[in-house]
């Protein structure tokens, strides 16, 4: 048997795909799936505007909200921005040609790796305006301020750590990919 | 339901061999293939040609699995394997699946690039059709292929496969 006879026995050898009888229904299962996460994003986004737009309208804005706006005003564009820039695969980017795909996807991660410097960046700075904040209420204001003052502060902390974590996960995976995509069109 | 689905069903094993020569973990294999299907599941209204249904899904199959990041995933431990316990299979079986193993093994070792062009040979597509899919030209096919093939002879030379 010749070297490409063998390699295209081993090759068809491989024809065995796992049980995929219900196939159509786990595809709509991961589609439903990913409609979920969407609609919880926008639904946590929608409860945020709504405390914060209500204690405007109302005009009974106490010290934690006059705090935690600044906080939420950054936050939550930063999280949308995020959310919606992140270098997820789209189906209809992956019909063109492999060199076409690659490049695109280059783009997009690039851009992923920007929103992420980006995400930690504003975490930092949220948590600078919370010690500061914190620094303020503690010589000039009451205890309902303070109090205000230590949320403002648990959430900068709470903040930090998810973007941390969130950014060191997502940056290892995303920039192994970057260097595998990019071996396929740069050498 | 596109009316093209039942066909990309029945090419799934075509479809299956794509995602194990990006992959050899069973079990991330089976999420990538996953992805392969509902990628193809969101793009078939895109396709205008339905006697191009092959090279559309393995496109979509290829894009995915070059920019799928091996994932950290822990592997089981193996059990040793107990003759006495076991049905065995017949030598000619084995050594087959022994085969299959060590040729995905051995593309694993394989850069992209190459990978990419000795997969859609021995799936059966000549030099144009590998170019169109790849957006390269068919002469840069020949050289991969060339290339590649000479990596996997000298590695099934230092293995003894036969």
């Amino acid at each position: 048997m010749s070297f490409d006879d063998l390699l295209k026995d081993a090759w068809q050898g491989q024809a065995q795909a796992p049980a995929q009888h219900d196939l159509t229904r786990r595809v709509r299962r991961r589609q439903m799936r990913l409609r979920l996460l969407r609609t919880l994003e926008v639904a946590l986004t929608i409860i945020a505007v709504l405390v914060f737009g209500q204690a405007l309208l109302s005009g009974r804005v106490d010290p934690a909200h006059w705090l935690l706006m600044p906080f939420f005003l950054a936050f939550l564009p930063m999280a949308w921005i995020f959310v919606l820039r992140s270098p997820r695969r789209h189906a209809a980017d992956a019909t063109g040609s492999a060199s076409t795909y690659a490049r695109l996807r280059l783009a997009q991660l690039r851009t992923g790796l920007r929103d992420l410097w980006l995400a930690r960046t504003t975490a930092w700075v949220l948590l600078a305006y919370a010690l500061v904040v914190n620094a303020g209420v503690w010589v000039l204001g009451g205890s309902s301020w303070r109090e205000a003052g230590l949320a403002l502060l648990l959430m900068a902390v709470a903040a930090m750590a998810v973007t941390l974590w969130l950014s060191r996960t997502l940056r290892q995976r995303w920039l192994r990919e970057y260097r595998g995509v990019y071996r396929i069109i740069g050498g | 339901m596109h009316p093209l689905w039942p066909q990309v069903k029945a090419f799934q094993p075509q479809l299956w061999r794509a995602v194990c020569g990006y992959e050899l973990n069973p079990a991330v294999r089976e999420e990538l293939l996953q992805e392969v299907l509902l990628a193809i599941w969101e793009s078939l209204p895109r396709l205008h040609e339905a006697d191009r249904l092959l090279p559309f899904v393995l496109r979509i199959a290829h894009n995915l699995g070059a920019s799928h990041v091996r994932a950290e995933t822990r592997m089981a431990t193996p059990v040793p394997f107990d003759d006495a316990l076991h049905d065995v299979a017949d030598p000619a079986t084995a050594e087959a699946c022994a085969r299959t193993q060590w040729l995905f093994e051995a593309l694993a070792t394989l850069p992209l690039k190459l990978r990419q062009v000795l997969m859609l040979q021995l799936e059966g597509f000549d030099y144009q059709e590998i170019a169109d899919m790849l957006g390269i030209s068919p002469e840069n096919v020949g050289v991969r292929l060339h290339r590649a093939r000479d990596r996997l002879k000298s590695l099934s030379k230092e293995e003894g496969i036969q």
